[in-house]
């Protein structure tokens, strides 16, 4: 028990985060009651597979939301500018940009543009955001306003649609049973986790999330960083982008608009501090699969979405409410043992202040 | 003797019950295990009318047939709904798309799954689908804005039209052809605008068109509108104490049943949503059967007895229309 920072293993990666704890229950909870209600239904290899196709384009997402949240921000532009790069891309997809490409090139082009432009607009948000010290929330207001417009102004309104075969044959390529685009999220979750928990750069992310003045005071330039960190969502929100245009082989303003808001619950659920500093990329994980697991109950279940809504609410408020009486439990559980030290130094986590 | 007869006539009744109960069993079990699934655009009182007449179905068939909603009109929802019933393997899916060429890839993978899919309001990926189900022929619903606004205004003076929006097909179809037949009926009307007006789906923006048109033309006599916002003109022109000038309006009782009763809009125009998903589940029922859907073929519901198909598309006439009189009858 006392080791708990020193050496960590997979199982106290989870079982040091009260957040992880709470968040595993539910998650293992919902299974059971999945497995025992729908069975087949719920388990079965299809089921599994589409849910897999389903989860990445807004995963991506998350993740993004994710980043603005442990620097104590929000990021509202995120679905704008998926939808404006996987615009772009498909105007040189179906060739009415830059003509002449043969079509691999054009793939190359469309992917490289979108994650590029994606990447700037990120970038845009940052320096908006740090140049000005205005509020995240309401400079991503205006740029998912901006972002949109620009969308609308070269599609006006429309779907572009058309890609080349090739392109949309890796929205639905499987390696084996699991679909490549699932793959790929899970890589760009483990690298992010990587860069975030074990990396000189994520430390400083965390602390400056947690305390942008102490931060600044030793050292860490939080221009740079809160750059860097709208940047980072804006690659996100491309790889988004070009995940969504190549499952729907269609591009228009508008789509996913439901995710932005979506996003926000999952990150609360998955136990990002909303004033920065704290959280792991894995409870993004275990939340999305969670979302996803739910969201085809619903359908078996026939929900209104009244009712769906009801439910996430309630979800939210469970996950919350474990999440502060589950660090008193195990606190107090844990007193005895624990004759010497201050629990504070236990509980908490790298870069996490403990206020529960 | 009359033993044998007892027990022969025993058995006969037992051998004529258990084939009876055997083929209804069979009949039944056969409608109850289809499954047909309407996919809606969201949750207004347009698509809870749609839902009165799919339960309407229920009953009729017993078959399992039910409505699923998307929380908001983003087309991702409905993209989600439609994977998640593919892998419950339902055995037909229903669906009025946000974005029709959005959902071409998620049709396609369930249509490989042997799921029939059958659409409503989306002419334009008929290609893609098992059959597409319309209310009538845009031509034919347009006709009726214009003979209605030349027997409102008696056939003579100025007459604007307003569209959504330029780039929405369907109003620009039932726009071309009310300019068309009020050019061939009512040769003393006259449109002020070689161009459709946008109200670009706005009650604002339909208000203060309206307001500059009277303006700029203070002899004009009469409106149609093409959207759902003639309410707004109605209003304006009410505020201008210009109610001498018609209006005729695409209409929704929920919003334009004030101004039908005063007669400030003087026809509105529209389609029930319940009978429209009646006949489009209906049609998908008929294809689970392996029934063909063709032109005479009847969608039992009202305005869909007698369908024409062309092109993957199920035309009914079902179009209607309000007037002060039957304007309280409705309730989307």
């Amino acid at each position: 028990m006392s080791k708990i920072n020193a050496t960590p293993t997979p199982i106290n990666y989870i079982t040091g985060d009260a957040n992880l704890n709470a968040l595993l229950s539910v998650f293992v909870l919902t299974a059971l009651i999945c497995a025992l209600a729908f069975g087949d239904a719920m388990y079965s290899g299809a089921n599994l597979q589409s849910m897999a196709f389903q989860i990445p384009e807004f995963g991506f997402v998350a993740l993004g939301m994710m980043l603005a949240f442990l620097v104590g921000g929000i990021d509202l532009s995120i679905t704008a500018n998926a939808c404006l790069s996987g615009i772009v891309a498909g105007f040189i997809l179906t060739g009415s940009w830059l003509p002449g490409l043969d079509e691999g090139m054009r793939i190359a082009v469309a992917v490289v543009t979108a994650l590029g432009l994606s990447t700037l607009m990120g970038l845009f948000n940052g320096l908006i955001i740090a140049c000005f010290a205005v509020s995240s929330l309401i400079a991503t207001l205006g740029t998912m306003t901006l972002y949109s417009g620009i969308g609308m102004a070269l599609t006006g309104g429309r779907s572009v649609v058309g890609f080349p075969d090739s392109f949309t044959a890796g929205g639905i390529a499987c390696l084996g049973e699991v679909p490549v685009i699932f793959i790929a999220f899970v890589i760009v979750m483990v690298l992010m986790a990587i860069l975030l928990e074990r990396t000189g750069g994520g430390r400083r992310l965390y602390l400056f999330g947690g305390n942008p003045v102490a931060a600044l005071f030793s050292g860490i330039n939080n221009f740079r960083m809160n750059v860097a960190t709208f940047t980072a969502i804006g690659f996100l929100a491309g790889l988004s982008g070009l995940t969504i245009i190549m499952r729907v082989n269609s591009a228009k303003v508008g789509y996913g608009d439901a995710y932005v808001f979506q996003s926000l619950i999952v990150c609360v659920i998955a136990g990002i501090h909303p004033a920065g500093g704290r959280g792991k990329v894995i409870g993004i994980g275990i939340t999305t699969l969670l979302m996803q697991m739910a969201a085809s109950a619903f359908t078996i279940l026939q929900l209104s979405p009244y009712t769906t809504k009801l439910i996430w609410g309630l979800m939210l408020v469970l996950v919350l409410g474990l999440t502060r009486d589950g660090r008193r439990l195990l606190n107090a559980l844990r007193a005895p043992f624990i004759k010497n030290k201050t629990l504070t130094d236990k509980d908490s986590n790298p870069g996490e202040a403990d206020n529960g | 003797m009359k033993a044998t007869l007892v027990k022969s006539v025993l058995a006969a009744g037992v051998a004529l019950s258990v084939a009876a109960t055997g083929s209804t069993a069979a009949y039944a079990a056969a409608d109850e295990d289809i499954t047909v699934v309407m996919i809606v655009k969201q949750s207004d009182p347009w698509f809870d009318d749609m839902t009165l007449g799919i339960e309407q179905l229920k009953q009729d068939l017993g078959i399992n047939v039910y409505v699923q909603t998307p929380v908001s009109g983003d087309p991702s929802q409905q993209i989600a709904i439609m994977e998640n019933l593919i892998s419950q393997k339902v055995d037909a899916i229903c669906v009025v798309p946000n974005d029709p060429q959005a959902l071409i890839p998620t049709i396609k993978k369930a249509r490989d799954a042997g799921i029939k899919v059958v659409t409503h309001e989306a002419p334009d990926i008929a290609a893609s689908v098992d059959l597409d189900v319309e209310a009538f022929r845009s031509e034919d619903f347009g006709k009726l804005y214009g003979e209605f606004l030349g027997e409102a205004m008696g056939g003579e003076g100025q007459y604007a039209g307003f569209v959504g929006g330029l780039t929405m097909t369907t109003h620009m179809a039932w726009y071309n052809a009310a300019v068309k037949l009020i050019e061939e009926k009512y040769p003393k009307m006259e449109n002020i605008s070689s161009e459709p007006y946008e109200d670009k789906n706005s009650l604002d923006q339909a208000y203060s068109r309206t307001t500059e048109i009277l303006k700029a033309y203070p002899k004009i006599k009469g409106f149609f509108d093409c959207s759902v916002h003639g309410s707004a003109i109605a209003q304006a022109l009410k505020d201008k104490k210009r109610t001498d000038v018609k209006v005729v309006s695409l209409a929704l009782p929920s919003t334009s049943a004030n101004y039908l009763k005063d007669g400030s809009i003087y026809k509105g125009l529209a389609w029930r949503p319940a009978d429209a998903g009646y006949a489009t589940c209906y049609a998908a029922y008929k294809l689970v059967k392996g029934e063909a859907v063709e032109s005479g073929t009847d969608l039992k519901a009202e305005g869909y007895k007698d369908v024409k198909v062309e092109d993957g598309i199920a035309y009914g006439f079902a179009p209607l229309v309000f007037t002060a009189d039957n304007i309280t009858d409705y309730k989307f």
